[in-house]
């Protein structure tokens, strides 16, 4: 019995150590600890059921029967469930830059989503992404630089996601540089999240500074 | 004669079980469940795989959890209650003997359940990798099949959680009772224990409610298999030493359970 109760001690001190994911706002410890405890042994289907919700949100904003702050609360409330159960869950990510950044506005909470997966997946892509939305939508250079170094220290970068991060650390990067972000973006988005970007590019062409910017390149 | 008595007893067990229309039913589900479950799958974007074995190791982890619950517990709760245990004592046959061959035959007869659902779940993954390709990785049928192989460890450990329950029973209502809280405990505190090693839980939360979920879940064992079936939802490789120790703690706590178990049931007044 003691050989026995031994081998326990053993087997459960080898089981690995949990990295964690925490935000503010809406995002409660106890809430933490209650989607945990439901989960259970099945944190991956807690995760997809919450992008499944996501889902649902976005169909009834499409749809109109929903609008104002709620479903944006609603939305940032799901990721973070889905983020805190599965944090190498990849739809949460591209959702998050598509839905909370681009529909919602949800700007610096969606930075903060995307930039705490970096001890999870080690891709280069959200990284780049929170760096993008800090330059164009937050206009927060020093942070955009320092995520953009981060993306680019990853080790699935490509020499494209060099080139973006020296143009965000030197500043240089102007509304074309925007674009440009945005169409490679559109290519590893699912069609039927495409729109987001599409609208988002074109408020971006619309924007004076753009056209302005636009026409002195010509 | 000991032996020979322990192989039938085992072998009628299985039949015994083979005959339940609730088992029976039990084989054309687990056949069919890996197929119904590529519709929920289907509606994600990227990690299709990932989703996908999702929902093959949440099947999994709910006919395991219906067959002890449902086959298992009643079949024991029977011998208790008709004193089918007493028929089988009064002929040249030791308790423990009973009570080994009744275990081997209800772990044996979710051999069949569960080849029947990997297989499934194989040629499902097969599939899939067809209809969507480049969403499934060409490696996920072998992180299926490992996680399959491993989340069935914990439900071993249940059964001799059930046979430890059931030595000093008096009936289903009483097995059914202890085991559902044993497994709600176990299924429930691995897990917040993880959230509360977050320096920021774990200053807003109860010292007292911190020291008692530790204490229970030392009691407790610690039947998640939660963060291995995340790392091969996700292709992610598995340290070899977790594995084995995962293993070992199962498989130990399976023969703990078992063993003290018989010690009571040798000791119980059966009259």
């Amino acid at each position: 019995m003691l050989v026995l109760a031994l081998i326990i001690a053993w087997g459960r001190s080898t089981q690995s150590e949990v990295t964690h994911i925490m935000e503010s706002g809406t995002w409660s410890e106890s809430s933490v600890l209650w989607h945990k405890a439901s989960a259970g042994s099945l944190p991956g289907l807690g995760a997809d059921l919450a992008i499944l919700n996501v889902f649902n949100i976005y169909a009834q904003v499409t749809s109109g029967k929903q609008s104002g702050e709620t479903w944006k609360m609603a939305l940032l409330d799901k990721l973070h469930i889905a983020q805190s159960l599965d944090p190498y869950f990849n739809d949460t990510y591209r959702l998050t830059e598509g839905l909370l950044a681009y529909e919602a506005g949800k700007f610096d909470k969606a930075i903060d989503i995307l930039a705490a997966s970096v001890p999870f997946l080690h891709q280069y892509e959200p990284l780049m992404v929170a760096a993008f939305i800090a330059h164009q939508d937050i206009h927060d250079q020093q942070l955009a630089a320092s995520l953009a170094r981060q993306a680019a220290m990853q080790p699935d970068a490509p020499p494209l996601a060099l080139s973006y991060a020296a143009k965000l650390t030197s500043k240089a990067a102007g509304c074309r540089f925007a674009i440009a972000f945005l169409q490679a973006r559109i290519n590893v988005t699912p069609i039927t999240y495409r729109q987001h970007i599409l609208n988002k590019i074109k408020k971006i062409r619309e924007g004076e500074a753009c056209q302005q910017e636009i026409a002195d390149s010509l | 004669m000991i032996e020979r008595s322990f192989s039938s007893l085992a072998w009628l067990t299985f039949k015994d079980l083979s005959g339940h229309r609730t088992y029976r039913l039990s084989l054309l589900a687990v056949l069919l469940i890996p197929w119904f479950l590529m519709v929920p799958a289907s509606l994600f974007l990227i990690d299709m795989g990932k989703v996908l074995l999702d929902m093959l190791f949440t099947g999994l982890h709910g006919w395991l959890f219906a067959y002890i619950f449902f086959i298992a517990t009643p079949m024991i709760a029977r011998d208790i209650e008709l004193g089918i245990a007493n028929i089988f004592l009064t002929l040249p046959m030791r308790r423990t003997t009973y009570y080994g061959a009744r275990f081997i035959g209800l772990l044996g007869g979710m051999i069949p359940l569960f080849t029947l659902y990997l297989l499934s779940s194989l040629l499902t993954i097969f599939w899939a990798s067809h209809a969507w390709q480049g969403y499934i990785p060409n490696t996920l049928w072998l992180s299926g099949m490992e996680g399959m192989l491993l989340i069935c460890l914990p439900y071993i450990s249940l059964m001799g959680i059930l046979f430890l329950i059931a030595s000093r029973a008096t009936g289903a209502a009483e097995i059914s009772v202890f085991l559902v809280a044993v497994w709600i405990l176990c299924w429930s505190i691995p897990p917040v224990l993880e959230a509360l090693q977050h320096p920021d839980v774990l200053s807003k939360t109860s010292p007292w409610l911190v020291a008692l979920l530790e204490t229970v879940h030392q009691f407790l064992p610690d039947l998640t298999s939660s963060q291995i079936s995340l790392r091969l939802a996700h292709e992610l490789p598995l340290d070899i030493g977790q594995v084995l120790g995962y293993c070992a703690q199962h498989l130990s706590y399976t023969t703990l359970a078992w063993l003290t178990g018989a010690v009571l049931f040798i000791k119980r007044d059966l009259s």
